[in-house]
């Protein structure tokens, strides 16, 4: 069974993600974070326990406290001692080019999904993780 | 037919037998003449014994640069040559007959007499000369319209132009004198004499020239700028012997200068402006969009009623969030384009008097202490629904986001710098992490804390009304401790006189 962390302030947004997520993979569990600070709380807690890391990360780049760009400069320090290959994916509404640029700086990040994220993107990642 | 003229080999004259007297005549027939020399005793014996050895009526001293003018009168022309090859002059002779040897010898005699003359005494000639090319090179000095300065190694002034002092007078005065003492004369500030001075021993000590720009007011009270330089000019022994000092008014370009840097400056706050609504519009309008796009995707496929309420309920907060976003940049953007904001004095009690009011429900429920101090600065020039804007969302951010633990306290009070006011509004409350959010603390959107009502535009309204009218916002904040915002508010009634 997979594990997936959804960093996103948006409820609407992750209702709809939860959503589209259950009806491509019925068998996986997704926890939700409403910042990034939330998140790399965490991540710190369980770092080395395989069972209870993530397998996927979906984390937005709008949100309060803790906003993406931070959360990836924490995250790009963490993910080498989490002890798993996880792949993060950045879900973010913008369309600016620029930041799809910069999201390329950080190692982890695996692709910029820009949103709405279709249904069938969705089914492609979770069934090569 | 005209004279032959004399030869000069190696320093040696040699006079030529003379022709027949020129056609014109009116030569005088007794005594010499000289061209500028005569009434020195020395020189009227020696051309009278010239004249005598020669048997001509006349012997005369003509310039060097005269030779053909010479000619035309004189049979004989004996070039008056120093030992270091100067060219003095011609001692010029028309004898009666030709002349002989021993008489051109002796004649020769005479002219080296005279040349040593010449040389021990100034002549008028060469006076005159020295003082023509003086009055030419200072008549440059004069006319040039830069401010030109000669100092010696002390920085006493050797010469001065009217580019720098006007008035004859003044210049006349402050040769031989320092900027200390020209000071104490004019009676003017001292302190313009220390900053010359300061100058004056960089280039001296750095040997080196030295560039700076001065502004000063001149008689007419206008600020001039000078772009001035200084060098330091050594003699052939390596000694400082002279100081230069010019400048060039450059207050013109100055002025166009600092119009094109308030030009850049605006044009790059408003790239800036552009890049940050470009990024808005991508977030914050894009962002509801997207979900709302999705939610009705979900709509048309569900099949179940209680699932098509449930997303009709979903589509509504956030076409309401959409409203507010894009009832927000709008308004922003009507401020910033919104050049003719009409201003008034407000008066601070007063508006903070309708903070209060609004806000009393919140001041009532946390027993929040709000006091102030408005003795600097009591009304300022400013538009008053800017101003109410300002004090309310500041005054309702320090009440939203008080630490739980203590009864919050708000210190809103102004001062004076220069002749600007600042305005700040301290708290107890929350504080932010300033290290973490420094670049994008007044940005559209932007929450720091986790509180159901933080919607991120308040700090954007603020800034935006604040630099509309010309004025800066900042922030100062320990998490845990409190914020103080200061917000420095341009002179607004200085700048429309």
């Amino acid at each position: 069974m997979k594990t997936i962390f959804l960093i996103d302030d948006d409820p609407v947004f992750v209702y709809l993600t939860k959503k589209i997520i259950c009806s491509v993979n019925v068998g996986c569990t997704i926890r939700e974070f409403a910042d990034g600070e939330l998140a790399i709380d965490k991540l710190k807690e369980i770092c080395g326990e395989a069972n209870l890391l993530p397998d996927i990360i979906f984390v937005d780049l709008s949100m309060p406290v803790m906003d993406g760009w931070e959360f990836l400069n924490e995250y790009d320090r963490l993910w080498p001692s989490l002890g798993k290959p996880i792949e993060l994916f950045i879900v973010s509404s913008s369309i600016s080019p620029q930041e799809v640029e910069r999201s390329k700086s950080y190692r982890a990040v695996t692709d910029f999904l820009i949103k709405p994220v279709a249904k069938g993107k969705i089914a492609e990642i979770m069934s090569h993780v | 037919m005209r004279s032959r003229p004399t030869s000069v080999i190696n320093g040696t004259t040699h006079p030529l037998p003379p022709s027949a007297p020129p056609a014109d005549g009116g030569i005088p027939d007794t005594a010499s003449q000289t061209a500028g020399l005569s009434g020195r005793p020395g020189f009227d014996s020696l051309l009278q014994l010239a004249a005598r050895l020669a048997d001509a009526p006349l012997a005369t001293i003509l310039e060097p640069d005269h030779p053909g003018n010479c000619l035309a009168k004189f049979a004989v022309n004996i070039p008056l040559i120093s030992r270091n090859g100067r060219h003095l002059g011609h001692l010029c002779l028309q004898p009666r007959k030709p002349l002989d040897d021993t008489r051109a010898n002796d004649l020769r005699l005479v002219a080296e007499s005279l040349t040593q003359l010449m040389m021990l005494t100034p002549d008028k000639l060469v006076t005159e000369k020295l003082n023509k090319q003086k009055a030419f090179y200072e008549n440059i000095l004069n006319k040039l319209p830069t401010d030109i300065a000669v100092f010696d190694a002390e920085h006493r002034y050797l010469f001065v132009n009217p580019g720098a002092i006007s008035k004859e007078e003044y210049r006349r005065f402050i040769i031989g004198k320092d900027d200390y003492e020209y000071a104490a004369w004019r009676k003017r500030d001292i302190s313009v004499a220390h900053a010359r001075r300061a100058k004056f021993l960089e280039a001296k000590n750095s040997g080196k020239e030295i560039r700076w720009e001065d502004s000063l007011p001149n008689a007419q009270g206008d600020i001039i700028t000078h772009l001035r330089r200084m060098y330091p000019v050594y003699d052939e022994n390596g000694e400082l012997s002279l100081v230069i000092g010019f400048g060039i008014d450059i207050t013109e370009r100055k002025l166009l200068e600092e119009k094109q840097a308030a030009l850049v400056k605006q044009l790059s706050a408003q790239n800036t402006q552009l890049i940050d609504f470009c990024a808005i519009v991508s977030h914050n309008l894009r962002a509801p969009l997207v979900n709302i796009s999705m939610l009705v995707d979900c709509l048309e496929e569900s099949g179940d009623a209680e699932e098509h309420q449930l997303l009709i309920s979903k589509l509504k907060p956030v076409i309401e969030n959409l409203q507010v976003t894009f009832n927000e940049l709008v308004e922003s953007i009507q401020i910033r384009q919104d050049l003719e904001i009409k201003t008034e004095d407000v008066c601070l009690k007063e508006c903070m008097k309708r903070t209060m009011t609004g806000l009393q429900a919140e001041i009532t429920k946390l027993d929040a202490r709000i006091t102030t101090d408005f003795e600097a600065a009591s009304v300022i020039n400013y538009a008053p629904q800017y101003l109410n804007s300002i004090f309310h969302n500041l005054i309702s951010n320090s009440l939203k986001y008080h630490h739980p633990g203590r009864r919050p306290e708000i210190h809103v009070s102004t001062r004076r710098e220069n002749d600007k006011t600042i305005l700040s509004i301290r708290d107890n409350g929350l504080g932010i992490d300033l290290v973490k959010h420094r670049n994008n603390f007044f940005k559209i959107g932007k929450v720091f804390h986790r509180h159901p009502d933080a919607k991120g535009f308040g700090l954007f309204m603020t800034k935006t009304q604040v630099e509309a009218m010309g004025g800066r916002i900042w922030v100062e904040s320990t998490p845990n401790e409190g914020s103080i915002f200061y917000i420095e508010f341009a002179n607004r009634k200085r700048q429309a006189s």
